[in-house]
């Protein structure tokens, strides 16, 4: 009677085993399909596009055949042949720079907000309002701000009429004038995540560090900005990837007709792969590729290091 | 009183002197920054929407003041005669406002629910289902969020062509079918401290896998997945770039302040009709913002989310 029961049960475990197989394989199906299309047929094919050619004419007509290094000779070439894309870099990479130098505001934006401390709830909504609207409008009302508005504002007083500030023609201050208004409407940045962190420090240690005559600065240096370590060094490294293709927003502002002194290897891209056919498929895989060969161990160095300054901190 | 007692009992003042700025030249530090920013970026917006209600000729003299008389056929105007022109291999054909903001929604409405309809549905698999493949899917997203692959746009516009879905709101959607996301990385948790007793309970009570996922556990993460959808949602409504490179004939509405703000078109050229087209496509996301304020702005960690 026992043995049948034992027979039952475990042919009863084995079914609902069997279910839950089936149930977890074709729950996976649509994912893995989409994963296998979108992730490694696109990354591998990316790979392969950087040497293939697109015949137009000729016996492979509209096929991609093998060109051997010459997208990459291509890629060469466009540096040599555009100026603007060297000078590009190190404008990416002063981008990046302000970006680190904004860290820290960001990150004590985010303690005055864990702090409750007057403003910090309308200042927090007040800046959220750019980020939740569109690029391009918040871009639209800037642009038309900076070039009418402020004019204006300056006339009205110092009495002295100044060019707008976007198209002057002076490229170095409409570099720094979009590089300032992204810095000041971006001042709670990353917010949430530094805040979020934050809340996790348990009241017994503020407590117990209240107890012992902790100042607010201090809390924050040794309570706080220890615990977040971990985060900013995955913003920092995230930053590193893109440290190569940062740009203004210069096509939100300007479109495809930016000017060429403002231009950054990003830029150069977008405008690239918006015209993009059949035909230059293979010079942009090859013009990325370019580019992660120089990210990826700039990326890996950068957590090498994160990784030192994390075990030092703990 | 004991001196302990005492400082307990400063420590609950102080936690509300904590919340002024006092003499704390940081907290004050940080106050003016704030304050500042805060100040730009309202006038700025302010300016913007006063602009908009001014008449063509009228902000010609006035750029900085309130509009003498208050122009609010302008929003009427773009409403009524905004369009894009847009050119295929199908030829010419003008896109008008409502066109774009149908587009704005298949795009953002249908791609939030469907990326975090994936997310949801995979991060539970791996983490309820204890078998080998879940470990290598973790992994694998891992990896993804750390691999800085810079950009495949190419060969995924090559993808896209030979499936014949170029040009259509099912790119975009396959895109968005995608698991491999950090959002991924902040449901797993939330799935994992689902205790099994209620899983167990309703597999005595007869319920299978399916009605599990959906009855028991789904449930207990719904305001988390509100958060994701909320975010997305805003997130793909202003996306101009997608639209812009994998569905040019299906242009949404920030594409269409993009052709507005970098092309001359008839009747839109002034900056008066600029602002009251741009604050007509900001719009739908301030109403999102001020109905959903709080689940958009949920602290979020990179370990979970705050509750």
């Amino acid at each position: 009677m026992l043995s049948v029961f034992n027979k039952t049960k475990s042919s009863g475990m084995q079914k609902m085993k069997q279910r839950r197989l089936l149930f977890y394989s074709l729950g996976l199906v649509i994912p893995a399909i989409q994963f296998a299309l979108l992730f490694v047929y696109v990354n591998i094919d990316s790979f392969i596009l950087c040497f293939q050619k697109y015949n137009l004419f000729g016996e492979n007509a509209g096929r991609y055949t093998w060109n051997g290094f010459e997208n990459f000779r291509s890629v060469i070439k466009t540096f040599q042949t555009r100026p603007e894309l060297v000078s590009g870099i190190g404008r990416s990479f002063l981008i990046y720079l302000f970006g680190l130098a904004q860290m820290p505001i960001h990150i004590l934006a985010a303690w005055y907000s864990v702090k409750k401390k007057p403003f910090a709830t309308a200042a927090h909504i007040i800046l959220y309002i750019p980020g939740i609207l569109s690029a391009m409008v918040s871009a639209a009302i800037t642009k038309y701000f900076l070039c009418e508005s402020v004019p204006e504002i300056v006339k009205m007083i110092i009495g002295k009429t100044i060019p707008s500030l976007l198209d002057s023609g002076d490229y170095m201050q409409t570099f720094w004038v979009v590089l300032i208004n992204g810095a000041l409407c971006g001042v709670t940045g990353n917010l949430l995540i530094y805040a979020g962190t934050m809340n996790s420090v348990s009241d017994s240690i503020l407590e117990a560090a209240e107890l012992d005559g902790i100042t607010p600065a201090k809390e924050f240096w040794y309570i706080y900005l220890p615990l977040i370590f971990p985060t900013i060094a995955t913003f920092f490294i995230m930053g590193l990837a893109s440290m190569l293709t940062a740009d203004i927003g210069l096509f939100e502002y300007f479109g495809e007709g930016a000017p060429k002194d403002l231009h950054t290897i990003g830029y150069y891209l977008t405008v690239q792969t918006k015209r993009s056919n059949y035909t230059n498929y293979p010079y942009l895989a090859a013009f990325n590729m370019s580019l992660c060969l120089i990210t990826i161990p700039l990326t890996l160095l950068g957590r090498w290091g994160c990784k030192k300054i994390t075990s030092r901190f703990e | 009183m004991s001196e302990v007692t005492k400082k307990m009992k400063k420590f609950k003042t102080g936690k509300d002197r904590n919340a002024r700025l006092g003499k704390n030249p940081l907290s004050w530090f940080v106050f003016i920054i704030l304050a500042f920013c805060s100040f730009y970026v309202a006038y700025k917006l302010i300016w913007g929407l006063l602009t908009s209600f001014k008449d063509v000729n009228e902000f010609m003299d006035n750029k900085l003041g309130f509009p003498k008389e208050w122009a609010f056929e302008n929003y009427l105007y773009v409403f009524k005669n905004f369009h894009i022109t847009i050119t295929n291999t199908q030829g010419v054909k003008r896109v008008w406002i409502e066109q774009l903001f149908l587009n704005s929604l298949m795009f953002a409405g249908i791609g939030a629910l469907l990326q975090v309809a994936t997310i949801a549905w995979v991060s539970y698999l791996v983490a309820k289902f204890a078998y080998k493949l879940s470990n290598i899917i973790y992994t694998m997203v891992l990896l993804v969020q750390v691999i800085p692959l810079v950009n495949s746009s190419a060969a995924t516009l090559k993808l896209m062509r030979n499936l014949g879905i170029y040009d259509t709101y099912f790119s975009f959607w396959l895109m968005k079918l995608s698991f491999t996301n950090m959002q991924f990385l902040l449901l797993y948790p939330s799935w994992r401290a689902i205790p099994k007793d209620y899983s167990e309970a309703a597999i005595i009570d007869g319920a299978g896998e399916g009605m599990i996922f959906f009855k028991v556990n789904l449930p207990m993460v719904m305001p988390l997945l509100l958060t994701f959808i909320l975010t997305n949602f805003v997130a793909y409504w202003n996306d101009y770039m997608t639209p812009l490179i994998y569905t040019p004939s299906q242009p949404t509405l920030s594409y269409g302040v993009y052709i507005l703000t970098n092309t001359n078109i008839q009747g839109f050229s002034r900056t008066p009709m600029r602002m009251s087209t741009s604050y007509l496509a900001g719009v739908p996301m301030i109403l999102v913002f001020i109905l959903f304020r709080k689940q958009i702005m949920r602290k979020m960690s990179l370990g979970g989310l705050k509750e």
